[in-house]
């Protein structure tokens, strides 16, 4: 039994039935929360949650395989909090600013030229434990874990809501995992919200004490351009999950 | 016994190779055996193979540099389970370079002295300590069970320079059932990077020719692998050593013994 919240002002029918047509029998409540504030609305939809269990799901999320929540419940039994991407070390108010080898997950986006690109951070593993955050487009976890910890409403625009409550997680000694077996096509790229700026900046005050730096690192994004879903879909399931 | 072998024209070099290589080596049965005027790689790392004495055989270029503290018992507990061991190549090898493979079927992670930063770790995969299954290796780092490389040889006819002799000799390997794999867990900073000229152009030749019955020509993909740009050779460490890993067993003197 899973809750689904959507933080958009579109119309979310075309994603309920999407997301329902990968749900096998899995019970599913749909919820629709709005507003400028992302901390908020999901404040709000914890309080129309009925289901045990919770997604934070981008709309446009396109989920690629069939049994997808069914096998995200799976991993949840395994962990209190699960994400498609994140970082084994938070070490700055970016969650990717610890760069390789800690960061996780992968997904694939539109470009603007049709073709597909198959972003990995790394994927060692269908199911890697011991994040210490999580961002992107989906975040699941228990409805009374998120009751007992709640968005943090300081963070006002569409970042961080998610990293932040993330790495409290973490720091409450909750066990977060990346998904890498579960397959995310976005349309378009993760936003870059205006706010973004004073948003890190929100966080870097609040957290700073908490993380280890690490030096400034440049990092290549295993970026590659694929002409198709079709052609995509392979590279998700890496082969060396099966052989190694 | 282990028998390191180098082919080196430079003095110089070499001298601070094996300085470099001596504390590392203080536990473990060893001998150096360096070629300085080889005329080809597989023909001076033929010679060595006559000469050396080790049940193991480490094939290396003059310009590498171990940066973890103990790569040694490492590479003797994976040569436990392995006949011929790299730190970077293929589980599926599609042409004249292991690199042209599908990025999911490359494994193996080097550190480089970098353009923009000091240093630059490229990263293949790297998801455990060790990767089994693999069908061709780079030659910065080659160790041969002597069986191994005794029936495989090395080809100085087909390959008389200093290119792909390394995917010529471990393709073979493969071919002939020998257990390859890559350890990811052995971190190399190489002070070069390969030189992709005309003379690799012939030797990329001389292997599809050599090579044209086995199923290696279909469409090279062609992706750059992950890299980041580190300061010192801590951080190369660093990056190379994922949390995801498991801790590396302990090591009692009685495993570090050579296999035979």
């Amino acid at each position: 039994m899973l809750s689904i919240v959507f933080h958009t002002d579109d119309d979310v029918r075309p994603a309920a039935q999407h997301f329902a047509d990968r749900r096998r029998t899995v019970p599913l409540q749909f919820i629709r929360v709005r507003g400028p504030s992302r901390a908020a609305a999901y404040n709000h939809a914890l309080d129309l949650a009925v289901y045990p269990a919770l997604l934070f799901a981008r709309p446009d999320a396109q989920l690629l395989s069939p049994d997808f929540l069914p096998h995200l419940l799976a991993h949840l039994q395994r962990t209190d909090l699960l994400g498609i991407t994140g970082t084994l070390r938070v070490s700055g108010a970016d969650w990717f600013r610890s760069a390789h080898p800690y960061l996780l997950g992968q997904y694939l986006y539109g470009l603007p030229d049709g073709r597909i690109a198959h972003v990995v951070f790394n994927v060692p593993a269908p199911f890697v434990p011991n994040a210490q955050a999580l961002d992107g487009p989906l975040i699941a976890c228990p409805l009374a874990l998120a009751k007992s910890l709640r968005f943090d409403e300081t963070f006002t625009g569409l970042n961080y809501a998610e990293m932040d409550f993330s790495f409290r997680a973490h720091l409450a000694g909750h066990r977060l995992a990346v998904a890498c077996d579960l397959p995310v096509y976005l349309p378009t790229p993760p936003p870059h919200a205006p706010d973004w700026q004073s948003q890190a900046a929100r966080f870097d005050q609040k957290h700073h004490h908490r993380w280890q730096p690490l030096p400034e690192r440049r990092f290549d994004l295993r970026l590659i351009s694929l002409p198709s879903l079709d052609a995509a879909l392979p590279y998700l399931t890496p082969a060396y999950w099966t052989t190694t | 016994m282990l028998s390191i072998v180098t082919c080196s024209h430079r003095p110089d070099r070499l001298a601070a190779f094996h300085h470099h290589l001596r504390p590392l080596l203080a536990d473990i049965p060893h001998e150096l055996i360096a070629i300085t005027d080889a005329t080809g790689l597989c023909e001076g790392y033929t010679r060595a193979l006559h000469r050396s004495s080790g049940n193991l055989l480490l094939f290396c270029h003059d310009d590498i540099r171990f940066l973890s503290p103990n790569p040694f018992p490492t590479l003797l507990r994976h040569m436990q389970s392995f006949d011929l061991l790299g730190v970077a190549g293929t589980s599926r090898l599609l042409g004249p370079h292991w690199g042209l493979a599908r990025p999911d079927f490359l494994f193996g992670q080097v550190a480089h002295p970098g353009k923009i930063s000091p240093f630059e770790v490229a990263i293949y995969n790297a998801p455990a300590r060790i990767i089994p299954n693999i069908q061709a290796l780079d030659g910065l780092f080659l160790c041969f069970r002597r069986a191994c490389i005794q029936s495989i040889g090395w080809d100085a006819a087909t390959f008389p320079g200093f290119h792909l002799y390394d995917l010529d000799a471990s393709y073979r390997a493969y071919l002939a059932g020998c257990k390859l794999a890559v350890a990811c867990d052995i971190p190399l900073l190489h002070h070069s990077a390969g030189a992709y000229d005309d003379r690799w152009e012939h030797a990329g030749a001389a292997f599809i020719r050599k090579h044209r019955t086995s199923p290696v020509l279909k469409q090279p993909y062609l992706v750059p692998c992950g890299g980041v740009a580190v300061h010192t050779p801590e951080e190369a460490l660093e990056v190379m050593t994922p949390p995801y890993w498991p801790a590396e067993p302990i090591v009692s003197p009685e495993r570090t013994a050579v296999p035979c």
